[in-house]
């Protein structure tokens, strides 16, 4: 951990004076060892788009989970108009007039846009709903925030952007005057993002606060008056927009622009072990969202794939490990032609997979951690000859539980009683010890605490150093940088940028993933 | 013309218990809390109906307890699958077996009748009569004495129509059916709009259970049903758990019923083998349904897609 | 291509009904099936109780009824033979994460068909006898062939087209027997008695108990040992567990579900097949009282572990013995074994009861 000096904090107050609307002080909140939230303050004021920027895990949606009551922060106050609440539920964040939409909307599909905002409190008489008034408030509601939907819609039936302002228009039915907005953008088109920027003007111009989570620092300048940037747990910056360039704040998301420490040294590239020609994939209905990706692993080399996720990076992988059947184009594995083989083909040629789904795809939770370890040796002689043989499979598990580290109770413990450390450990000792000759592993240390995830890495350049290619699928830039010898920038389906040589520095890495959808546009 | 009204009579009168017993499986469908014990809810439903029916004398106060029974069995179910936590689908396949084996109980052992249950003198469920309008032709014949059942299952198809429709238990149960995140978030709780959503059901097959006892012969045995719960299910599910399909599919099913037993009587196919019909229609159905909707499906990555519990479990 | 561009969530055309996989269900030891059975016997007791004028003579003779004599103790045996292979049916398939809940309905076609072919094939009474429980078999499989196609090509939900096929199985059985192969002396459906060189060798004469019993034990050894001793099991069980697992394993989840649904056709199949040559010795209507549905219980008593089932065979058998003799002493009638299959059912499964140990 860096504790890089940063650019004093701005102790000049926002623009607006007066109480703040919202105020959070010193709100601590922590997972077991992990302070996710360290003595975080933020202020805002009605009529103010504030913008909270910082990486994934900087505590952004902790933070806004305690104030959502999804959430509760261990020390610190919240208050609303000067005066301290307890936020105990989503339910009472509503009541005080906290109201938040999601990423992840939770709309009901088969239901109207009008049914969708009233869901729960609908207008009644007796036992039924009044329809006409749910659609005409709705209708108003529209019209006062200029967010277009048609109260009798199916939701089913909308784009994502319309299944966004449905899920705006439910909180601003419930009189909301606090707005949180998680990541708006990242499911919206370019013409859907710049009308969508005029519409929380226009509620920030009727009195509304509006806290806007984004890693789009551009879409952040277009928006918002006021930044907070969290970095790991803590408040690095809360000052106006204007008074901080895109590159200051790039350094203050990412810390320090410096170059990594080599702590990862280089590998060195021997012949090709994975080759990737015009890949293309289409996802579970029937949309590509790999659009022809070219790519090669060689030996003794890691490679990283870095990129926001839902940038095509999951089918691309599934694609490659024999899990879903690519479009079109080729894979070569060690020179043969292995395109859209089935998996037990390709794990014959020599991949080993690390998924990114551990718990669905990765392991059964309802099995032994044993049977576990041992399902990815039944073609070998290890797990016994032409019978399985329990006292080989027991010393194969112990060995590899040993080697990796795994710590279960006894190699009868079942899955599902792991910590996700361990699960990915005991995913590790299956996959890599085999000697694999191509290592393709999506998101690895995702959700790992800090031991797990160096023990994680530690094994994957150990296994570049043994002669491995490495194919390492992430979304967390500093992961990428340190490890990988090349890094390929994946940007809605295609490789847009490749760092090859020296290790690029996140600060440039990061851009290069956020500029990568503007390029689309 | 006659024979045809004739057919088109026995279809309604084979309608009435799979209408009324899908329709209330259809609210446990629609909110995802399948109910697969509808055949169980029905047969303890005959017996509760024709028992008490026969015991007060009046048939109309049978219903009433079938409906209560069928509503009770179903709470049964609930019980297990939100109280003991059971799985939901087993649950189901232990509560018919259950209702088998407590119906041939208290036959036996209440009732003191050795296998088949026919109390003397029962009043059945009245037959209306239309009067003048039977001289319709067709359709006259066919509606001509049908039972006051017949008319009651109507009413209940329209009612459940307007409920899903028009009502908030309507809102919620389809909320509750697609996302319980969904209906979380907005305050309302799955697991209380599922129990209702499942007595509803037990209602629904209390109705066409008292049909089958208090209809046309005042008997009860074990194999009264002959699978028509399931049948029902089966409508619920072709019918995608909504209203109108619901009716279509009923109406498939009781067209299939109808004419292995009109054909029964014609005596050109074996009458044994007609009694197949329903059920061959039945994954008939399924079978043409599924045929639609793998057009739609065919990208999905895994051929065998892995299925979540009914119910979260926490 | 942004996100966005792609359509919204289209409706999802899952099957209605959703089920989890079973082994998920009874991951708990058999120590919660013993717990379950005695609560169960306990509510039995109160139900003998609350209809019974004898409670103690006919409790006892429920719970001991089996072992009062050579005879009920060979009767035992017999049910149990039919139970345990039933039993192994249901367990096969529950392994493979689905549910076969047609057992019934395929021991039915399979015991015409034995009594059939056992009843026609001239041959030596040991021959005709493994050919009659092979047909058996492949009957079942035949019969269970069906639902498997529709749920692998068309994932059309195999609760309800293996029910269905039950109704299917019982009328056309009747159909069969009345139309082809009747006994027209009797005044039953039934067909004419094979003759005893047909019959499983017996045992404790008079009793029903035969080398089907053997048969069975076999069974379950193989199981035991394909479970736990072959790749082809451990290949099996991941299958049925968690297919997103298998798929990514290079494990053909679809060719191991077809085997372990053909599996348990042919063993319920079998089952038929020895419940005729065994026991009753010609095909009647109703020779079967609910095997099929007895299994799936058995097997969920013995937890779906092949020697576990064995056990609980034995145990249910028991049971249905015990309620025999209940019947005679008392008037307690035998659908007690159907009450208590349900509220067992429900015990063994039960996530709730029980959790504090269970965790």
């Amino acid at each position: 951990m860096s504790n890089s000096p940063v650019l004093p904090e701005a102790s000049s107050d926002p623009p607006a004076s007066g109480t703040p609307l919202l105020q959070l002080r010193g709100i601590v909140k922590r997972f077991g060892s992990m302070t996710a939230v360290d003595h975080v303050d933020l202020e805002v004021r009605a009529g103010e788009i504030h913008s909270l920027l910082g990486e994934n895990g900087a505590g952004k949606s902790t933070l806004m989970n305690c104030l959502f009551g999804l959430l509760q922060p261990e020390e610190g106050e919240i208050l609303i108009d000067g005066r301290p609440v307890e936020i105990s539920s989503p339910k009472r964040a509503l009541e005080l007039g906290i109201g938040m939409v999601h990423q992840h909307f939770k709309l009901v599909p088969s239901l109207t846009v009008a049914q969708n905002v009233f869901l729960g409190r609908e207008p009644h008489s007796g036992p039924f709903v009044r329809t006409a008034d749910a659609e005409r408030e709705v209708a108003r509601l529209s019209e006062q925030y200029g967010l277009e939907v048609r109260p009798r819609d199916k939701v089913r039936s909308l784009s994502v952007g319309a299944q966004q302002r449905v899920e705006i228009l439910r909180a601003l039915a419930q009189n909301v005057r606090v707005l949180v907005l998680d990541e708006p953008t990242a499911v919206l088109t370019p013409a859907e993002t710049d009308r969508f920027f005029e519409v929380i003007h226009g509620f920030a111009a009727q009195g509304l606060a509006v806290i806007l989570i984004s890693h789009h620092l551009d879409e952040v300048r277009q928006a918002a008056d006021v930044v907070t940037v969290l970095r790991r747990g803590r408040r690095v910056a809360h000052q106006p927009i204007g008074s901080v360039t895109n590159r200051e704040l790039a350094t203050l998301i990412i810390g320090e622009e410096r170059p990594v420490a080599s702590e990862v040294s280089f590998g060195h590239p021997g012949e090709v072990r994975l080759q990737v020609d015009d890949l293309r994939v289409r996802d579970g209905h029937g949309v590509e969202v790999v659009h022809g990706v070219s790519l090669a692993v060689h030996a003794g080399e890691i490679v990283g794939v870095l990129g926001i996720a839902g940038n095509g990076q999951t089918e691309l992988v599934e694609a490659l490990t024999g899990i879903r059947r690519p479009a079109g184009g080729n894979v070569r594995i060690g020179g043969a032609e292995l395109t859209g083989a089935h998996a037990s083909a390709l794990r014959n040629a020599g991949l080993a997979h690390v998924p990114e789904d551990r718990n669905g795809r990765g392991l059964a939770a309802y099995w032994s951690v044993q049977n576990n370890i041992d399902v990815g040796y039944l073609d070998t002689e290890e797990v016994g000859g032409r019978l399985l043989s329990a006292q080989r499979m027991g010393i194969l598990a112990r060995r590899l539980m040993k080697e990796y580290d795994v710590r279960a109770s006894s190699p009868r413990q079942l899955a599902r009683r792991l910590s996700g450390g361990n699960a990915q450990k005991m995913v590790l000792s299956r996959e890599l010890s085999r000697d694999p000759g191509i290592v393709v592993c999506a998101e690895p240390t995702r959700g790992l605490d800090i031991a797990a995830t160096e023990f994680v890495r530690e094994r994957l350049v150990e296994q570049r150093d043994r002669g491995a290619g490495v194919l390492l699928v992430s979304s967390e830039i500093e992961e990428v940088i340190r490890m990988a010898d090349r890094v390929l920038v994946i940007s809605s389906g295609r490789i847009v940028r490749e760092f090859a040589g020296e290790r690029p520095t996140e600060a440039e890495v990061g851009r290069a993933m956020l500029e990568g959808r503007d390029d689309e546009r | 013309m006659n024979a045809f009204g004739d057919f088109l009579s026995l279809t309604l009168s084979s309608l009435i218990p799979i209408l009324v017993t899908s329709i209330g499986g259809m609210f446990a469908e629609r909110a995802r809390a399948t109910n697969i014990a509808l055949d169980g809810c029905m047969l303890v439903s005959a017996l509760a109906a024709l028992a008490i029916g026969a015991l007060l004398h009046n048939p109309w106060l049978g219903l009433l307890a079938g409906v209560l029974a069928g509503a009770l069995y179903a709470a049964l179910l609930a019980f297990a699958a939100f109280v003991l936590k059971c799985d939901l689908i087993i649950a189901g396949i232990a509560a018919n077996l259950l209702a088998t084996g407590l119906t041939l109980l208290i036959v036996q052992n209440v009732l003191d009748s050795p296998g088949t249950y026919a109390p003397q003198g029962t009043r059945l469920i009245p037959r209306v009569p239309i009067g003048p309008l039977a001289d319709i032709p067709v359709i006259g014949r066919a509606l001509a004495s049908q039972s006051m059942l017949f008319y009651l299952t109507v009413a209940a198809t329209i009612v459940a129509a307007i409920v899903i429709n028009r009502t908030r238990f309507g809102v919620r149960l389809k909320a509750v059916g697609e996302s319980d995140e969904a209906a979380e978030a907005a305050g309302i709780r799955p697991v209380a709009v599922r129990t209702v959503a499942l007595l509803l059901s037990g209602v629904g097959a209390g109705v066409g259970g008292a049909y089958l006892s208090l209809s046309s012969v005042a008997s009860f045995n074990s194999d009264l049903t002959g699978g028509i719960g399931f049948i029902a299910f089966a409508a619920v599910i072709f019918g995608r758990a909504t209203p109108f399909g619901t009716i279509v599919a009923s109406a498939l099913f009781a067209l299939a019923t109808a004419a292995s037993i009109q054909l029964q009587g014609a005596g050109i196919i074996d009458p044994q083998l007609l009694q197949i019909l329903p059920y061959v229609a039945t994954i008939l159905a399924l079978f043409l349904q599924a045929l639609r909707d793998r057009r739609r499906d065919r990208f999905d990555a895994s051929e065998t897609s892995y299925l979540p519990a009914i119910i979260p479990r926490g | 291509m942004t996100s966005a561009e792609r359509e919204a969530p289209r409706r999802r055309s899952v099957p209605l009904i959703v089920v989890d996989g079973v082994r998920r269900i009874v991951p708990m030891g058999l120590w919660q099936s013993a717990l379950a059975v005695i609560a169960g016997l306990i509510i039995c007791f109160f139900i003998i109780l609350a209809v019974g004028g004898t409670p103690l003579v006919a409790f006892k003779a429920f719970t001991l009824g089996t072992f009062q004599n050579a005879y009920s103790f060979g009767s035992m045996i017999a049910i149990a033979t039919v139970l345990a292979v039933t039993g192994f049916s249901s367990t096969v398939a529950f392994r493979a994460g689905a549910f076969n809940i047609g057992s019934e309905g395929q021991l039915v076609m399979a015991g015409l068909v034995t009594a059939v072919v056992a009843q026609h094939l001239p041959g030596p009474g040991g021959v005709v006898q493994i050919v009659a429980l092979l047909a058996a078999a492949a009957t079942g499989m035949l019969w269970i062939a069906v639902p498997t196609y529709l749920r692998v090509r068309f994932r059309i939900n195999e609760i309800l087209t293996t029910l269905m096929m039950n109704y299917i199985a019982a009328d056309l059985s009747l159909f069969l027997v009345n139309s082809y192969f009747r006994d027209k002396t009797s005044g039953a459906v039934e067909t004419p008695p094979l003759a005893p060189s047909r019959w499983l060798a017996g045992f404790l004469a008079p009793s029903a108990a035969n080398i089907g019993a053997f048969v069975a034990l076999a069974i379950g050894l193989v199981l035991w040992f394909v479970f736990t001793k072959t790749r082809v099991g451990m290949r099996m069980e991941v299958a049925g567990l968690q297919p997103a697992f298998a798929d990514y394993l290079g494990i053909r989840s679809v060719r191991y579900l077809w085997n372990s649904m053909l599996g348990s056709g042919g063993l319920a199949g079998l089952a038929g097949g020895l419940a005729i040559l065994g026991i009753s010795h010609e095909y009647i209507d109703g020779f079967s009282p609910q095997y099929g549905f007895l299994g799936i219980t058995v097997a969920l008593i013995g937890r779906l572990r092949p020697l576990g089932v064995l056990v609980a065979a034995a145990l249910y058998a028991c049971l249905i013995t015990g309620a025999t003799a209940m019947q005679a002493v008392s008037n307690v009638p035998y659908s007690l074994v159907f009450i208590l299959q349900g509220i067992l059912i429900l015990l063994i499964t039960s996530q709730g009861l029980f959790r504090g140990r269970a965790a």
